[in-house]
């Protein structure tokens, strides 16, 4: 890794292997998965359905787990944690942001936003408001506070998402396909608004997608195809600056 | 768990409540159901069992019964009912005396009442037994001048009585040859009656009238059964503190036995629906259900069976007619049937064809015209009747004074299977010797020895009257027929010594006993009436300590384990409840378990969400509990409250007794069922635990739902 070295490695993964037996069939999802994300990139994951870029997400959003290889999230190894750490892995360094946003439906916007903040604990209740607040307001939804999920639009939903990955201030937001459910306006809205909070909060974000408008406005693109990442490509010279000029690189191919 | 994921759990589980409503109202309707039915059945069980408490207490057992601390058996007032031949050993308290003053002593003993029960045998007579009986009457009448031809003409109509008996015995053997033949009964039938229907029989009758009519009695009255024994339950008390002391003993007809004589009280029910003439009873049995019960003869095959089944045993019926009765019924008959030329046979077969039509007129013509030519009940108040104690024949003669009631359980099956008999009389039914027994007895053998009475078993035979009675009159009965010219002096011995008996048997009922000679003495067991019940147990055990201290050879026991299975029924009750709940909560065990299976399901989004963004296995177990607990504890609330409105209700306006049989249970003719704080804990406690286990699984099921689920689930 020559030219980020002195940057943070957000999640480390090296020659990840995972194999599901669908039936009798075996599919070998990921074939020696070797991986690096720091901290601050806005990157996209890229592949046909199919390609395994699913299965790396939820390697790295420690829900499953490889079959062979390492994870390392925060200089934390995952494979042989316990549920619990797991779990707690999670709440504290991950942020998600899910394909069909996963609102709680009878939950308000404001307690939508609140759950990780609660399930964290540990913050007084004024605490959580400032916290929630800011970041409603960060999404444009401060006005839509008691809202129900199912009373907003698809945007606007994928916004309490946003907010709901952001507040409990980890170091990595997933998000899976954050645009397939919207329209490209909307998308691409979305795909702005995480970008400008990369730009502004330095958040570290690792999306999927196979929208082109969207890879089109990534710093990095990785790019999966029958289970291996095939290349890397960095394109954005016509992004803010946050990054630096030299941020096109080039990652070793495995 | 901190508190704001708690407070975040109380939040998903009440926001959630409404998304899963089917869930919740299948689930909340069978917890509703449960409470429901655990807190009214419970009030419903506790008012039964204090519905017969009051029905045993106030009328039997009292509330604590003490008995014979070596006795084999358990103590049980009713237990014997149905259970004539294996009587249980329950010893017997040897003085009463002692153990009344003793008890008195505590401050919540309202009163101690001797007790016994003993089955008994009330032999009313059969047609020949009563024919035998007008005859003898009517011939002590006749003057002693008369001769023997004389005397033959003034009895002729009642020999012809006897005689038309005969016939109809024989037609009834005739019948049972057809398939019973070669039985050596039968045989033995026909021979007795071959020889009273024999010339010689009646040739040599007025020789001597009484051997003849005990040949009678003794061989011919046992070939016919239309005058079934009557099993009688007695239960020996001191009548007087008994009324005393069970409120609901009432005299019906009659009167109460005078305080300290001799007598019997039947009980009212069984007088007249067991005792009392059989066809005066389908009258009776008939008009109490169509105006009581509102149900006509049409409406009920089991009436209609009983009165035929009744009307088809006529002629057994005609036989109990005098000659008198048979003549004036007949002639009235005739007249209301208007058919003269009928046989008082064929009239009284048609006039029992009963319908719906036809009741109410031959009901009135029955008790203004029939009736009054019978003898409806085998023994009349005032009577003298004979107690044989079942099964060793030890017998006494004892005067009916009247019919009584335990009120408000007057016909329930239970309280009606006893007749009372004072202490004096049934210690000798029981086969106490007691003080005046040997008086008696010693008085007897100074009285007799002139009559050179040497027998070494003097004291058994006079205790046993009866089996001395059966066992020598057979042989003497014979004797007065075969060997009519015999020596007859050692049958006149019995036979004085018979009317000796009876002559102190007559001075016994009209002798007073004082409250000394009551108490004192054995009893089976005695019955203590308290006044506060509440404090029964302590009681209880207070009394237990007393009479130990004394040496006393006594235990003690409550009404319930006295009454033996009638009181053990609530127990019953509640195993078959329990059996019940245990199945019913099962079944709902079942079904809640899937209802939450299926919610579970349909969750698997929303766990699996709620586990991505970073809930703990126990943050879901504790949503799915906490929505449990609510639900239970607000349908708990609701089912409570429908039961208690419900026994509410109910106290109001009490349960009518379905069936005759139930006031025992009831308490009376209405049960009146009462709720208590007690009743309200149970139920939903259970109901709680239940539906707690039954979301254990699906949570259990939750916890296992992978995060990835997340990823992929769509809206």
């Amino acid at each position: 890794m020559p030219v980020n070295e002195c940057r943070n490695a957000i999640v480390v993964l090296e020659d990840v292997v995972k194999n599901y037996s669908l039936g009798k069939v075996n599919v070998k999802a990921l074939k020696g998965i070797d991986l690096t994300l720091y901290s601050g990139e806005f990157a996209a994951l890229v592949g046909a359905s199919g390609s395994g870029k699913s299965t790396l997400l939820n390697m790295i959003g420690c829900v499953d787990l490889p079959t062979s290889g390492h994870v390392y999230i925060d200089g934390v190894e995952i494979v042989n944690q316990s549920d619990a750490a797991l779990t707690k892995l999670r709440l504290h360094k991950l942020g998600f942001i899910f394909q069909s946003f996963n609102l709680m439906n009878v939950l308000s916007v404001y307690q939508n936003v609140e759950l990780p903040l609660l399930l964290q604990g540990g913050c007084s209740r004024k605490e959580r408001r400032i916290r929630v607040e800011a970041l409603l307001e960060r999404v444009g939804l401060i006005s839509h506070l008691s809202h129900r999920p199912n009373e907003l639009s698809g945007g606007q939903r994928q916004r309490v998402s946003i907010a709901r990955a952001l507040v409990g201030k980890p170091k990595i937001v997933l998000a899976d396909e954050p645009t397939a459910n919207l329209d490209s306006v909307t998308g691409k809205e979305i795909i702005d608004l995480m970008h400008e909070i990369n730009q502004t909060e330095h958040t570290t974000f690792l999306f999927s997608t196979h929208d082109p408008s969207v890879v089109s406005r990534v710093d990095r693109v990785i790019s999966i195809r029958d289970g291996s990442l095939r290349e890397e490509e960095v394109l954005k010279s016509d992004a803010p600056d946050a990054i630096g000029a030299e941020s096109v690189r080039k990652i070793e191919m495995p | 768990m901190n508190v704001n994921t708690f407070q975040l759990v109380l939040l998903l589980a009440i926001r959630s409540f409404w998304d899963h409503r089917i869930k919740n109202l299948v689930v909340g309707l069978i917890v509703f159901f449960g409470v429901f039915l655990l807190v009214s059945t419970g009030a419903m069980l506790d008012s039964i069992n204090r519905a017969m408490e009051s029905s045993i207490t106030e009328s039997i057992t009292g509330h604590l019964q003490i008995y014979d601390e070596n006795a084999e058996d358990k103590l049980s007032m009713m237990g014997l009912a149905g259970n004539f031949l294996s009587k249980p050993h329950i010893g017997h308290i040897s003085d009463f005396h002692t153990v009344r003053s003793l008890v008195e002593r505590h401050p919540n003993v309202k009163a101690v009442v001797p007790m016994g029960t003993d089955a008994t045998i009330v032999y009313s007579g059969n047609s020949m037994d009563r024919a035998v009986l007008v005859f003898r009457q009517g011939y002590a009448l006749l003057p002693s001048r008369m001769s023997e031809s004389e005397k033959r003409l003034a009895m002729a109509e009642n020999i012809l009585v006897i005689k038309r008996i005969f016939i109809h015995i024989r037609e009834e053997y005739e019948r049972m040859r057809g398939f019973s033949a070669g039985q050596q009964y039968v045989n033995d039938a026909f021979d007795v009656l071959d020889k009273v229907q024999g010339s010689q029989f009646w040739q040599y009758f007025f020789v001597d009238v009484s051997a003849s009519l005990l040949f009678l009695e003794t061989h011919v009255a046992p070939l016919i059964d239309d005058e079934h024994p009557v099993f009688m339950e007695v239960i020996g008390t001191d009548l007087q503190r008994f009324k005393e002391n069970f409120s609901r003993f009432k005299v019906v007809k009659g009167e109460m036995v005078p305080a300290g004589r001799r007598g019997v009280l039947i009980n009212d029910e069984q007088y007249e629906k067991v005792i009392k003439d059989r066809i005066a009873r389908v009258f009776d049995h008939v008009w109490e259900k169509r105006t009581v019960e509102n149900i006509y003869i049409k409406d009920e095959r089991k009436i209609r069976d009983y009165i035929e089944r009744r009307a088809r045993e006529y002629k057994q019926w005609i036989l109990s007619f005098d000659s008198h009765a048979a003549k004036k019924i007949e002639q009235t008959l005739q007249v209301f049937l208007n058919d003269r030329d009928a046989g008082l046979d064929a009239l009284i077969a048609e006039f029992l064809a009963l319908d719906d039509d036809n009741f109410l007129e031959r009901y009135d013509f029955f008790y203004q015209n029939i009736a009054p030519q019978l003898k409806l009940y085998p023994f009349d108040i005032g009577d003298t009747i004979t107690l044989k104690k079942f099964g060793q024949g030890a017998s006494q003669n004892v005067i009916f004074y009247g019919t009584y009631q335990f009120d408000g359980v007057e016909k329930s099956g239970f309280s009606a299977l006893f007749h009372l008999v004072d202490m004096m009389t049934f210690r000798e039914l029981y086969g106490f010797i007691t003080d005046e027994k040997r008086a008696q007895i010693s008085l007897l053998k100074e009285e007799f020895t002139a009559l050179e009475w040497a027998r070494d078993t003097v004291e058994e035979e006079l205790f046993n009257e009866s089996v001395d009675f059966e066992g020598n009159s057979g042989g003497q009965g014979e004797r007065g027929i075969l060997d009519l010219n015999a020596d007859n002096s050692e049958y006149e011995l019995d036979e004085r010594d018979l009317l000796a008996r009876k002559e102190a048997q007559l001075r016994s009922h009209f002798h007073e006993y004082s409250q000394q000679e009551i108490d004192k003495g054995p009893v089976i067991s005695a019955s203590v009436v308290l006044n506060d019940v509440r404090q029964l147990a302590e009681t209880q055990k207070d009394l237990a300590r007393m009479l130990k201290d004394e040496k006393i050879p006594v235990q003690i026991t409550d009404w319930q384990e006295a009454s033996g299975y009638v009181g053990q029924m609530i127990n019953v009750m509640k195993i078959v409840l329990l059996v019940f709940m245990v199945f019913v909560f099962c079944v709902s065990m079942v079904v809640v378990n899937n209802a939450m299976l299926m919610s579970t399901m349909n969750r698997y989004a929303e766990i699996g969400t709620l586990r991505a963004i970073g809930a703990g296995r126990g943050v879901i177990v504790a949503v799915f509990l906490t929505e449990t607990i609510i639900l239970t504890m607000i349908a708990s609330v609701l089912g409570i409250l429908a039961g208690v409105a419900l026994i509410e209700y109910l106290g109001v306006i009490g349960i009518p007794a379905p069936r005759f049989e139930f006031q025992f249970l009831f308490g009376g003719r209405r049960l009146y069922p009462f709720i208590e704080m007690s009743h309200l804990y149970f139920g939903p406690f259970i109901i709680l635990l239940i539906s707690i286990a039954a979301t254990f699984y699906p949570a259990l099921l939750a916890t296992r739902v992978s995060p990835v689920v997340a990823m992929n689930a769509g809206e």
